[in-house]
């Protein structure tokens, strides 16, 4: 790479720390994790060893099934729910509504709860004598059985994160400049095709950030997993990290590597096919 | 291609986020911080005074070696803290694990963690199998590699006061079907006599678990055998809920008292020398009770199965000086006759002097209360049947902690009477499904 001027070489000066430290913390802690994938305990080369190993445990399968579904679920309506409430927000803001900004800061709160207080509230709604047991009459610890956990889960991530993700969109929706819509209603398209001709093309980049911050927040919610279930929650409930951290927990670097790096080549899977769509929509749009 | 790269970075920022654990073992780092020689860093549970008397031995015969000692307050304490210093490639040169530990000691032994110790036992003619219970050496093996000393072990047993009015058989050596037997009748003898009832004190599940033989606690197998769960959880149940509600009666008489006219005394037996010479010489002697002491085995067919209580590990920083360490600790007791305060000593010879030494002392000990107890010597007829029940040890094994905490984690809930067995049941199997495919 050629520096053309003082200011480009000014610019990789302040770039410099920031690099550095992701290198040494981030990109050297990978390089390290696809080391260990390749050799056992002992340093030995085991070529696809591991991997073989780990897709031939039941824990694991279990872990990229609910890690999956988690995504899916979570990840999935997290995406729809904000959007859409995103979408109400700003319509009523379009038509001068006061107390919207009061709606967006409530909505971003759960954000800065710490987790030991969310944990607590869910233990106070679910289990066994809480709360939604008390108003429904019944007598089911949420929290350890199976089907309901998982959904616990789901509804916490939903909760923690909706409202950074309707900003982000609200913001999205601001950038769409008025004269696009008024363009469109003249042209006689309705409410339906303003929004799936017009507005979603139009925040392609926001959904796929919004996207990436959604895995980024599945993959934090191990904090609230762990308070709530410990190491080895029910079925329902057991997610990659609980694979990986439990084999740390034993010195299984070796294991819990390979499991990193098959999520990894997933996500990298994903995120590229994303970009790739992502890019179509934009030319799209430009031409 | 500039996209692609922001998209790795993306990436990498998702993997460090959930994925990876600064807890990384980095290679370069276990390979530093051995120890110099003459000095010695030992980590223990803080209640386990016994490390002290480890290290007073050690140093009559090592006078220039510092040895410094690190004392947890508690177990969950100690094992976050060994866990993260051994996955950071540190870590002191001794560790003394107690049973209750809930880290899995076969796996970090299988993942290097530990120093094999194979070539120092096989110099030293002191550490030979046939000096100890047997399989005490064997239980600290993990792919025939020797990882583990084990330093004290605890017995499934039952101290119960055989007096013809209580109502127990004295047999010598329980089996579990026996001993659940013995509980039963004893539970429904005891129904209104709230001061002589029935009461096993701590480790209910643990002693349970241990004794029913039920549970693949050594990790060698992974099968359940649900009918006998299901019948351990039962009597779990209803000795636990007799003994709650027996207990508060009792205790209207106060402490002291409950513990004089108890009539199953303990459990888990720490020691069972001490405490056979305490307790049951002091009944025999002092209150003129015809106490005694049984054993629980798993099945009529399989022998005696004590428990490892502590054992010692070398990580792999240690110093040539740590081996002396823990082969001083192992025959602790027979340099410096320590008593035992958790666990009694594996080694046979030392089993021996001390049914000797109890047989011959009656000694005067003060209580709390400033009161002053006879403590009596065991008589010919009690200290053969203790010896009886050594020789009747046909394994000493290492149980996995893991496994009773996943199984009191997953029936509290059914023993709290808040959900149905079925549904803790299921629970229970996928946990342990988990743990072992993990």
């Amino acid at each position: 790479m050629k520096l053309k001027n003082k200011y480009s070489r000014w610019g990789m000066l302040f770039m410099l720390p920031g690099l550095l430290g992701f290198l040494i913390f981030a990109f050297g802690p990978i390089l390290l994790m696809c080391y260990y994938s390749f050799v056992d305990a002992s340093g030995s080369f085991v070529f696809l060893g591991n991997f073989i190993s780990i897709f031939q445990s039941e824990a694991f399968l279990l872990a990229l099934k609910n890690t999956g579904l988690y995504l899916a679920g979570g990840g999935g309506l997290v995406i729809v729910f904000s959007f859409f409430l995103a979408w109400g927000l700003y319509t009523l803001e379009r038509r001068k509504c006061s107390w919207t900004s009061g709606a967006k800061i409530t909505f971003i709160l759960p954000m800065v709860i710490p987790t030991a207080v969310s944990v607590l509230f869910a233990e106070i709604l679910f289990s066994a004598s809480g709360s939604v047991n008390l108003f429904l009459g019944t007598e089911v610890n949420w929290l350890t059985s199976s089907p309901y956990s998982f959904w616990i889960l789901v509804l916490l991530y939903i909760w923690k994160n909706f409202g950074y993700f309707v900003v982000i969109f609200l913001a999205a929706f601001n950038r769409i400049e008025p004269q696009v819509y008024e363009a469109a209603r003249t042209d006689g398209a309705g409410s339906f095709r303003i929004l799936a001709y017009i507005v979603i093309p139009q925040v392609s980049a926001a959904g796929f950030f919004v996207f990436i911050m959604s895995i980024i927040g599945v993959f934090k919610m191990y904090r609230e997993s762990y308070l709530l279930f410990g190491d080895y929650p029910s079925d329902g409930a057991y997610m990659f990290q609980n694979f990986i951290n439990n084999n740390i927990a034993n010195l299984e670097m070796s294991r819990a590597s390979a499991a990193a790096m098959v999520l990894f080549a997933i996500f990298a899977l994903l995120v590229l096919y994303l970009m790739g769509i992502t890019e179509k929509s934009e030319e799209g749009m430009g031409s | 291609m500039k996209k692609i790269i922001f998209a790795l970075m993306l990436i990498a920022c998702i993997l460090l986020t959930g994925c990876t654990n600064t807890e990384q073992v980095s290679k370069e780092q276990s390979e530093v911080g051995s120890k110099a020689e003459g000095s010695l860093s030992v980590y223990a549970l803080q209640s386990d005074d016994k490390v002290d008397a480890y290290i007073k031995d050690f140093n009559i015969q090592h006078k220039n070696v510092k040895v410094e000692k690190r004392g947890f307050e508690t177990q969950e304490e100690m094992d976050e803290t060994v866990k993260t210093e051994l996955n950071a490639g540190k870590g002191p040169d001794v560790i003394i694990f107690d049973a209750r530990s809930s880290l899995d000691l076969v796996k970090l032994a299988k993942n290097g963690a530990f120093m094999p110790l194979d070539d120092k036992i096989s110099q030293n003619d002191n550490l030979k199998a046939e000096n100890y219970l047997p399989g005490t050496l064997d239980a600290g093996k993990v792919d025939g590699k020797q990882y583990l000393l084990p330093l004290t072990v605890t017995f499934p047993a039952v101290m119960y006061n055989a007096d013809e009015e209580i109502g127990l058989e004295a047999a010598p050596v329980l089996s579990y079907d026996a001993w659940a037997q013995a509980l039963e009748s004893n539970l429904a003898r005891f129904q209104n006599d709230s001061e002589r009832c029935a009461s096993m004190g701590g480790h209910v599940i643990e002693f349970a678990l241990l004794s029913s033989g039920v549970l693949p606690l050594t990790g060698d197998s992974q099968e359940l055998n649900k009918d006998k769960i299901k019948a351990v959880t039962e009597l779990i149940k209803k000795w636990d809920e007799d003994r709650t509600q027996k207990r508060e009666a009792v205790l209207k008489y106060g402490e002291s008292a409950v513990a004089d006219h108890y009539a199953l005394y303990s459990v888990i037996v720490p020691d069972l020398l001490n405490e056979a010479w305490a307790r049951l010489g002091y009944h025999q002697y002092v209150k003129q009770e015809n106490f005694t002491v049984s054993v629980v085995k798993p099945s009529e067919e399989e022998g005696l199965i004590p428990r490892v209580a502590s054992s010692g590990v070398l990580t792999k920083n240690a110093g040539e000086v740590a081996y002396d360490f823990l082969r001083s600790a192992i025959d602790c007791y027979a340099r410096s006759n320590a008593e035992a305060t958790y666990g009694m000593s594996p080694n046979k010879s030392v089993i021996q002097k001390m049914i000797e030494t109890y047989e011959k002392q009656v000694i005067t000990k003060n209580t709390q209360d400033g009161a002053s107890i006879v403590f009596g010597g065991l008589n010919p007829q009690m200290s053969g049947s203790l010896k009886e029940i050594f020789e009747a040890v046909t394994e000493v094994k290492i149980y996995n902690q893991k496994i009773i905490d996943i199984y009191t984690e997953s029936f509290t809930p059914y023993l709290q009477g808040e959900k149905a067995y079925e549904d803790c049941y299921t629970e229970f199997e996928n946990k342990i499904k988990l743990y072992f495919s993990e």
